[in-house]
């Protein structure tokens, strides 16, 4: 992969007129940002949200610089919208969000013994992530989905990068937590 | 992180997870493609700052174009204006002596004289200050040429046929106005004591009188033959 055409080169491509280097880009991005969006919104919302996301990012190609990662800068605008999104809603993030376990599993009377059991930490580990405080959930979330670092968490949330690996931290311990009561059960 | 969290992370990751309905990639893969080809469209010739650039390069070429044109037209008199000044019965402060017939060499010298840009305003000038100021540098419009012959033409010495009765004196002083504003060169004293001294020969006695104070106001230093004072008691 040390061939692949990095990110912001195929931003700024795009920002030149090459609408194949946007599709290579959105091709690497959609699922992550989707269900960055996802888990935290809701599907009510989540697709209009995603659009909004990817035009704003259309909108705004002749206006990109490389100043950080393409992945912090996009992320930065998919949080912005997120937080337009509450206020317009007046309301907090979800906290626990149904739809976000709608895909998880096939049936489980399918599943061998062994898959039942991870199909059945999967749906507790979706069930814990949804109950996460929002900004762990969403630190947790740029870790998983969109593979960022501590540092780029940082700088997408504006917080401190001890903020941030706090925030990590206690998201990773709940969902532990929640993932160890299965055993008990 | 711990080995706790990479289970934990390995957990998600194998949960896989939704994707974006195909109609929303169509959607936003179209609106990526449309934007830019907008931008591309934006960027021909006939198309964004190119329009205004080429107008104000047009405004600029019919600008300069037209208005040296307009410029020239203004400064043409019409036709009739010549006749219209040489009839007009304003006198001028100070009347010029007229310089048809004086010398061949003067009238020579008038109608050879070089064409000038500043010479047809100036022409238009009424009174024989203008007239002389403006002899040295001549004329460039058509009219101003038509005036220059009409007025070399004219003679004070009436070589040519001039009305009788009551228009004779009419015409006669429309003739000499014309020569008036005309731009002769009457470069010397002397050749306004010729012209004078022609005035008496001719009996015009009152006109040599009046050619004599107006030689006087010109050239008040200037020794005058004393024959023609003279001559005009």
């Amino acid at each position: 992969m040390g061939d692949e055409i990095s990110d912001e080169s195929l931003m700024q491509s795009y920002s030149r007129g090459d609408a194949d280097a946007f599709e290579v880009l959105y091709q690497r991005h959609k699922g992550p940002l989707y269900r960055f969006v996802l888990r935290q919104c809701g599907r009510q919302y989540a697709e209009e949200i995603y659009q909004d996301i990817w035009l704003n990012v259309i909108n705004s190609r002749l206006r990109y610089k490389i100043k950080a990662t393409f992945k912090t800068w996009l992320y930065q605008i998919a949080r912005n919208r997120l937080t337009d999104h509450y206020r317009r809603q007046n309301v907090r993030p979800v906290r626990s969000n149904p739809d976000s376990l709608s895909s998880l599993t096939e049936p489980e009377q399918h599943q061998p013994e062994n898959l039942l059991e991870s199909s059945r930490q999967q749906e507790f580990l979706m069930r814990a992530i949804a109950a996460l405080p929002p900004e762990q959930k969403e630190a947790f979330l740029l870790k998983e989905e969109a593979d960022l670092s501590v540092d780029e968490i940082a700088l997408t949330t504006g917080v401190t990068y001890e903020a941030a690996k706090s925030r990590l931290r206690y998201a990773f311990k709940k969902l532990k937590a929640q993932l160890e009561t299965i055993h008990e059960h | 992180m711990s080995t706790d969290d990479h289970n934990i992370s390995s957990l998600y990751r194998e949960t896989g997870g939704p994707e974006p309905p195909r109609a929303l990639d169509d959607a936003i893969l179209s609106a990526s493609r449309t934007a830019v080809e907008q931008r591309h469209a934006a960027g021909s010739p006939f198309s964004g700052a190119w329009p205004a650039a080429a107008s104000i390069a047009a405004v600029i070429v019919i600008t300069v174009l037209l208005v040296p044109i307009l410029k020239q037209e203004d400064s043409q008199p019409p036709a009739s204006e010549p006749v219209q000044r040489a009839t007009a019965p304003a006198e001028p402060e100070v009347a010029a002596p007229p310089a048809a017939g004086l010398s061949s060499v003067a009238r020579k010298k008038s109608s050879d004289a070089a064409p000038s840009a500043s010479a047809p305003s100036m022409l238009l000038q009424e009174g024989p200050i203008s007239a002389f100021q403006t002899a040295p540098t001549a004329v460039s419009s058509d009219s101003s040429m038509e005036l220059l012959h009409d007025a070399n033409e004219m003679s004070y010495f009436e070589e040519e046929e001039a009305p009788s009765g009551p228009d004779a004196s009419e015409h006669k002083r429309s003739r000499m106005q014309a020569a008036d504003s005309a731009p002769f060169a009457i470069n010397t004293p002397e050749m306004w004591e010729a012209r004078i001294k022609q005035l008496i020969a001719q009996g015009e006695m009152e006109q040599a009188r009046a050619e004599l104070d107006r030689l006087k106001e010109h050239y008040p230093d200037y020794s005058i033959n004393p024959s023609i004072p003279e001559e005009l008691k």
